[in-house]
């Protein structure tokens, strides 16, 4: 379908637009073209005309502006790490003569590769860094209501027995190693929660192939990989599809949710459990219908809850 | 001081702002891009090129601001909508609450600044109360 990005003053923009991001950090860059191309398609019907376009480009300013304000971005780029070569060597310099010759007899009684798992194992944890995200499927993205109590925020679909639901959210790993997701996410919180992602069967959680900030972005056009990893200090789609199961609920009204996620994670050969405190409350309402619909039943009946 | 250009001064007064005005707008709804951007364009003098809106978007982010969340709505293509953050709501009150005593402070310092050219203009009657330190 043809766009607003084809017509030849949008397409020179986005041209000179890439040439004077390029010196920015890739993801960075790649963020704020898929920004201006969402606001082209927004703001421009694909048949535009000249006159128009020229008036849109010109509300939005020259792209060296647009790069220029784009400065100094990310966190990793605000705050740059050392390399890990020269934090080892200020750490050495830094360290006395005196607590040397403790050090170099107990270093000597460590193993490399225990040495190896502890620098494993203080790497940071995957987090929200505030990302984004969103309900998987439409049918729960479109209708999903959104409120504040209690300064927190819920994002509330229905729940639909039986049947696939999930969310997709943008993770950081903000650590020196790659991190592969391996597990079996559980949404804690709630005491309901065990039994609604536990049954029937386990929820699978699948992490994008590729960097988020392609084109567009959006994340249903990239692919994912159950057992995926996101490389060291970048972003990563993270899908986490469950069956939705309502049986521990016994009436109408109520609602499960949670703002944490817990994954299982390999760092090297070490595995540990991290929980990412998610952006908002995810949470499955129960209506009538949902008990009515004999699903409970028959699937080994209701319970009531704990 | 005819012929003095201020836009250097007023142009970092509004990059001062513009944040702020941002989290003012999305703590009302989450909003996206574009229609955060035309809000903004809304208030006169506020925004000298729309497409500045976006890497600020991202500096509020990066600072744990505001969020971003893609939404589908109806027919139409998903749409990456922005939002306010628990820290940016705080921000956002303190931010508030810094601004009313600056902007009332600067105000009473231009009105008398003001009132004193007035005042010392020769041959040109006083609009106000004149000062007792004019001579």
């Amino acid at each position: 379908m043809k766009t607003a990005l084809e017509h030849p003053l949008v397409a020179d923009y986005l041209r000179r637009l890439d040439n004077a991001l390029a010196s920015l950090e890739a993801g960075a860059a790649a963020e704020l073209s898929e920004q201006l191309r969402a606001h082209f398609i927004d703001a421009l019907a694909a048949d535009a005309s000249d006159d128009k376009v020229a008036e849109v480009l010109a509300s939005l300013g020259p792209p060296a502006t647009v790069a220029a304000e784009a400065g100094p971005p990310w966190p990793e780029r605000r705050h740059p790490r050392q390399p890990l070569r020269r934090r080892i060597a200020i750490r050495v310099r830094r360290t006395s003569l005196r607590a040397w010759l403790i050090i170099v007899p107990l270093a000597a009684t460590i193993c490399l590769a225990a040495g190896t798992r502890i620098y494993w194992a203080v790497q940071p944890s995957l987090g929200f860094n505030g990302g984004s995200y969103t309900w998987w499927y439409p049918v729960d993205a479109t209708h999903d209501v959104i409120s504040r109590a209690a300064f927190v925020t819920q994002d509330t679909v229905a729940l639909r027995p039986g049947q696939l639901q999930g969310i997709g959210i943008l993770l950081y790993n903000p650590s020196d190693m790659t991190q592969r997701i391996l597990g079996t996410p559980r949404i804690l919180d709630t005491p309901h929660f065990g039994g609604f992602l536990g049954t029937p069967e386990p929820p699978q959680i699948a992490v994008s192939t590729t960097m988020p900030w392609k084109l567009e972005g959006e994340p249903h056009e990239l692919r994912y990989e159950i057992g995926g990893a996101i490389p060291p200090h970048s972003y990563r789609w993270v899908r986490v599809l469950w069956r939705s199961w309502h049986c521990l609920a016994n009436e109408p009204g109520g609602w499960f949710g949670s703002n944490e996620l817990t994954v299982r994670v390999q760092l090297g050969w070490v595995t540990r459990t991290e929980t990412i405190q998610l952006p908002t409350l995810f949470a499955l309402s129960i209506t009538k219908a949902n008990l009515d619909a004999g699903y409970c039943k028959a699937h080994g009946g209701f319970q009531p809850q704990p | 001081m005819r012929g003095m250009d201020y836009t250097g001064e007023t142009t970092e007064l509004r990059r001062g702002v513009l944040g702020p005005c941002v989290l003012a707008l999305l703590a009302e709804r989450p909003r996206f891009g574009l229609e955060l951007v035309r809000d903004m364009s809304h208030a006169d003098g506020l925004l000298t090129s729309e497409g500045t809106v976006y890497p600020l978007l991202n500096r509020l982010r990066d600072s744990g601001w505001v969020t971003s969340r893609w939404r589908h709505e109806g027919d139409q293509r998903p749409r990456r909508y922005y939002s306010i953050t628990e820290q940016g709501r705080a921000h956002l009150t303190g931010f508030r609450a810094e601004w009313s005593a600056f902007a009332a402070a600067v105000d009473t310092v231009l009105r008398i600044d003001a009132g004193q050219r007035r005042v010392r203009e020769p041959g040109r009657q006083a609009a106000g109360k004149p000062h007792e330190d004019s001579t």
